[in-house]
């Protein structure tokens, strides 16, 4: 293993209104903990309004294969919480990024080519949007190696595909190609590896347009929403509307009524 | 079947025991006004309290179930309304609570509750039926939620419903993305319970299924729906309490 394989790296790449965050490491980007205290900060920080979607991506062929979570790598500020082997108790680095991914307020897409594994795949099910090439690899293969997700995958696989293909994931270990991960409601969009890049860029450019403040305002109703009961959650559907100025509202309705595609400024 | 009303309110009559809400506005999708929902909650109201009715469905007269709010007609506040217009300049904020109202009408009405789509089943149209127990749909209506590529914010039950009716996994295409869905694409994802021929009449088509429906014993369903709605969001072990 090269020295960049003890430590990776995660890029951070703005193209436009895109910033795509990119895991870099040996052995298909598995995760080390510099590796998720540099995703922790890049996710915690303030992001320029010019930033309207968020894209995870793997360097190389994968995604990301999971974890490389030796103890002794354990970034020193969360060292403490860390008895060598166990996760400890809560802020726990893996914990605090997979949350502040899920919460970001914009679109978030994750670009699973390859395979996508274990801590991966609790990236992964963390965004909005997964997008799959055919020959992709996606699974949970910690429960083969008596290990489990540590981050709420538990709590979020059956909302997310309904608890008995959940099950065939984190369970039974399953590996999905990118076509059984399309027809469970795994992943979003499955396209052949040839015609990914195009098909995904075309994707990640729509999602630029749109308009991206009241995709926020849908996104903070859904996810709390999953918490409460249907009288409580309208209430709250009508506080966020109440609270919320979207620029972009009188834009839609006027691009609607004058029968022309809307120029949107995610505002 | 029914005899039109020049006001375009929404049509209530029985066909046994079973009540029909009927959106008539067919020049317009069926496109519902503030007016409307007022006699649309009405209507699903009296019909829970009534125990002559065995099933409540809904359905929209001409090309369409419904295309969802009549944004031509946003400034048409009722005057009984006016208390609850918390924002005149749009006036889009009673529809809302209205909108609210109906649907916690049809979420808490113990009778079956249909929804039968066809053409436009759109916007408030969408909202309407993730309310009810059973969605019927020819397989060519146009299913969804279009308010995102307009900015227009959402807050009418469906960011509750559409996770718990179908899973997360269909929150993305539906919500997020704003994809429409075919009737046929919705029966897959298992939103759809039954799906009628592309062009059929779909009354006639789901007649049959509301009449046995309307057959089920009326305690046996009202108790089985309350105790579903709620386990939806209890814990294991405090569903007991309702069982």
């Amino acid at each position: 293993m090269s020295a960049d394989g003890v430590a990776g790296s995660v890029d951070v790449v703005d193209d436009g209104a895109v910033r795509r965050i990119v895991l870099h490491n040996d052995d298909g980007n598995r995760l080390t903990y510099p590796m998720l205290e540099r995703l922790h900060d890049v996710l915690s920080a303030t992001t320029p309004p010019s930033v309207r979607v968020l894209v995870l991506a793997g360097a190389g062929a994968d995604l990301c294969t999971g974890d490389a979570l030796d103890p002794s790598g354990v970034p020193a500020r969360w060292r403490d919480r860390c008895p060598a082997g166990r996760h400890g108790p809560p802020p726990v680095v893996e914990q605090e990024v997979v949350g502040r991914l899920r919460e970001l307020p914009m679109p978030t897409l994750a670009m699973m080519r390859g395979r996508t594994f274990g801590l991966g795949l609790d990236l992964a099910a963390a965004c909005d949007v997964r997008v799959a090439s055919d020959d992709a690899a996606i699974g949970d293969d910690r429960i083969g190696r008596g290990q489990t997700s540590s981050v709420r995958l538990s709590w979020l696989l059956p909302r997310l595909v309904g608890l008995s293909q959940a099950i065939r994931v984190m369970l039974l270990g399953d590996t999905l190609d990118g076509s059984a991960a399309e027809r469970i409601g795994l992943v979003h969009r499955c396209w052949p590896a040839a015609t990914f890049a195009a098909e995904a860029d075309a994707l990640i450019g729509s999602l630029a347009a749109m308009p991206t403040r009241a995709y926020a305002v849908h996104k903070v109703q859904v996810l709390p929403q999953l918490e409460l009961g249907f009288a409580a959650a309208l209430i709250q559907s009508l506080a966020v509307r109440q609270t919320h100025v979207i620029e972009d509202t009188a834009e839609g309705l006027a691009a609607w009524r004058e029968r022309r595609p809307p120029a949107f400024t995610g505002r | 079947m029914s005899a039109s009303r020049p006001d375009g309110r929404p049509l209530v009559f029985d066909e046994g025991s079973v009540r029909h809400v009927r959106f008539n506005r067919p020049e317009v999708h069926n496109a519902l006004r503030l007016g409307d929902l007022v006699a649309l909650r009405d209507a699903v109201m009296a019909a829970s309290a009534d125990t002559a009715v065995r099933a409540i469905v809904l359905s929209g007269e001409g090309r369409s179930f419904t295309a969802g709010a009549d944004l031509k007609s946003a400034g048409d506040v009722l005057t009984e309304l006016v208390d609850r217009d918390v924002d005149l300049a749009v006036g889009r904020v009673p529809t809302v609570v209205l909108l609210h109202d109906v649907l916690l009408a049809l979420w808490r009405s113990p009778k079956p509750t249909v929804a039968v789509l066809h053409g436009h089943s759109i916007g408030g149209g969408y909202d309407l039926s993730l309310a009810c127990d059973v969605r019927i749909a020819t397989a060519d209506c146009t299913w969804g939620d279009p308010r995102i590529h307009r900015a227009m914010p959402a807050a009418e039950g469906w960011s509750w419903l559409l996770p718990r009716v179908a899973n997360l996994s269909l929150v993305t295409p539906v919500a997020y993305l704003g994809e429409m869905l075919s009737g046929a694409e919705a029966y897959r994802r298992g939103l759809v319970h039954h799906l009628i021929a592309a062009g059929a009449e779909p009354m006639d088509s789901a007649r049959p299924i509301v009449a046995r429906l309307a057959a089920l014993d009326p305690m046996a369903y009202a108790a089985t729906k309350q105790r579903m709605h709620a386990g939806l969001h209890l814990g294991w072990h405090d569903a007991l309490e309702v069982a």
